[in-house]
């Protein structure tokens, strides 16, 4: 869809057109869902934010700037609902949320007895990526997968160039470091990783 | 073991102990890979190629970095499967601000409105008697019809209105504006207050909103002052906005415009600055046709209307624009009672005539 396309959309579901809504809907929904639960690793909670925040957008179209890409004002709104979220929902202390990264990392490692060593490498590159600081997860999340420019993710997050470039840079560090360290470690997976990783 | 430098997984995990020549190679490389990827990703694949050939013999292998790198993150790229949520979003959406059906969302032109509005203007409210009033004095009294023009963005608000100039007793209006949106009538009522000084209020339940407005205007002359702010309160959402309005009136003419501080509120109707004649004062972007009908109770004098109680059906069309809207409100007199009383020398223009229309044959 071409902005022109999503412009016109935008401005008939503004008007209360739900055809064009859920065309909206369809289209970015992939997308975010994809981001949130990157950051968030939890696919209960994607789908609560995606949907909060979805609503919030669609009911408060008539105030977005045309000069701003859709996605990236959906991308604001869906991560200031996560990081809400996560207020509420704070774990009680740091060990809880640790246990929470253990636990996909054991799942991630469970699952190499399966065949699908491909889904594998995602579920431990997520395991791994959740023990990264939540600023250099977005960072890496919103780069390498949804290719934006650091500059607007600079905007997004409210960080300076300099500082976003510095996150993604030390993030993808540790994670060849934390990867290849668990790739390394002498077990059944060792070579079904590197197999899927080559 | 193998070297860092040797290929594939596990070749990071290089052995024996580092010197400090080695522990700046790696710095070099691993910056060079983050530069790499980072022009990769954005795109510039060619800077990266030209990157690690200019860099052979500083950082060996820098390009078997920027492999196993990509490797190692290309699982991101991968979108996961995303549960179709659309339905819950429509549905919850719909909750809080139900969609319209298509003919709701038909949109008029604000030119089309305003040619509308004049033309019934004419043909009902165009008129230069009254029965009551006495007066009759002014060309300003002289225009019945209420012809207002709004473009109200976000922030503010200008309209233009012919209004009737000339001051009237206390008086009470209600107004009903079924909602689209939603299902509840909004009552209002608003109230003039002395010749010189005037005051709005109008006050609602359900989806429409509290609103105060204060000015002043000397109706004899030819230009006055006129302010006023108006709060709005939205039921269920807390406090709107806060308008003040500014304007230069005349006899027949009003000019104003108001601005506000923080967010119109999110309901479907608006505010309604009753002033002493036919004010409305709009201040919400509302993507709907909506059908406001004013009816006063008490006396008017020295204008166009006369007796105990008469109606006004005001249609208004909003015509949703992208960060601004237009809209248009037009009156429809539907005055009972009226005799030919306009000033000496002022034209006459055509009138419907209940009384005539209404009487059994």
């Amino acid at each position: 869809m071409n902005k022109g396309q999503e412009l016109k959309l935008i401005r008939k579901a503004a008007g209360g057109d739900r055809d064009s809504a859920e065309q909206l809907v369809r289209a970015h929904q992939g997308s975010l869902y994809g981001y949130i639960l990157r950051i968030s690793g939890q696919p209960h909670t994607s789908e609560d934010v995606v949907q909060e925040a979805f609503v919030r957008v669609l009911t408060n179209l008539d105030r977005f700037d045309p000069r701003f890409r859709f996605s990236t004002w959906l991308f604001t709104i869906g991560r200031r609902v996560y990081f809400n979220m996560c207020e509420k929902k704070r774990p009680c202390s740091d060990s809880e949320r640790v246990d929470g990264w253990r636990d996909n990392r054991e799942a991630a490692t469970c699952r190499v007895d399966r065949d699908d060593t491909k889904a594998v490498c995602r579920d431990m590159l997520q395991a791994e990526l959740m023990r990264l600081p939540s600023d250099q997860r977005e960072v890496v999340v919103l780069f390498h997968q949804h290719e934006w420019p650091i500059s607007l993710i600079s905007e997004h997050t409210g960080m300076p160039v300099g500082t976003v470039k510095s996150h993604l840079h030390r993030a993808r560090l540790r994670l060849r470091e934390w990867i290849l360290h668990r790739v390394e470690t002498p077990g059944v997976e060792t070579l079904k990783f590197q197999e899927a990783w080559r | 073991m193998k070297s860092r430098s040797g290929s594939g997984i596990g070749s990071g995990m290089g052995g024996g102990k580092p010197s400090k020549d080695d522990g700046r190679a790696h710095r070099i490389r691993d910056r060079l890979m983050n530069e790499c990827l980072d022009s990769i990703v954005g795109g510039d694949a060619g800077m990266a190629r030209a990157m690690l050939r200019a860099s052979g013999e500083v950082a060996p292998g820098a390009d078997r970095d920027v492999a196993e790198m990509r490797r190692l993150l290309k699982p991101l790229t991968k979108v996961a499967a995303a549960p179709d949520l659309a339905f819950r979003i429509l549905a919850e959406t719909h909750r809080r601000r139900p969609f319209l059906p298509s003919f709701a969302r038909h949109k008029i032109s604000v030119w089309r409105v305003a040619l509308a509005a004049s033309f019934l203007g004419l043909i009902t409210g165009g008129y230069l008697i009254s029965e009551s009033g006495g007066s009759g004095q002014g060309l300003g009294e002289a225009l019945g019809s209420e012809v207002a023009l709004a473009s109200v963005s976000p922030a503010v608000a200008i309209q233009s209105s012919v209004f009737e100039s000339a001051l009237v007793e206390p008086s009470i209006a209600v107004s009903l504006s079924p909602s689209l949106r939603r299902p509840l009538l909004a009552l209002g009522e608003a109230g003039s207050l002395t010749p010189a000084r005037r005051w709005g209020v109008s006050g609602g339940t359900g989806d429409s909103e509290v609103s105060v407005a204060g000015g002043e205007r000397n109706a004899g002359g030819m230009a006055s002052e006129d302010w006023g702010v108006g709060v709005g309160v939205g039921v269920g959402v807390g406090i709107g906005a806060i308008a003040s309005r500014v304007g230069a009136s005349s006899d027949g003419l009003e000019l104003g415009g108001s601005s506000m501080l923080g967010r119109p509120i999110s309901l479907p109707t608006s505010s309604l600055l009753w002033s002493d004649g036919a004010n409305t004062s709009l201040l919400k972007t509302n993507p709907l046709p909506a059908c406001l009908i004013d009816s006063h109770i008490g006396e008017r004098v020295g204008g166009r209307v006369g007796g105990p109680a008469f109606g006004r059906p005001v249609m208004r069309w909003v015509n949703p624009g992208f960060g601004t809207t237009f809209q248009g409100t037009f009156g429809i007199p539907a005055e009972r009672g009226f005799g030919p009383s306009a000033g000496p020398g002022l034209p006459s223009l055509p009138r419907l005539d209940l009384d005539s229309l209404l009487a059994p044959k």
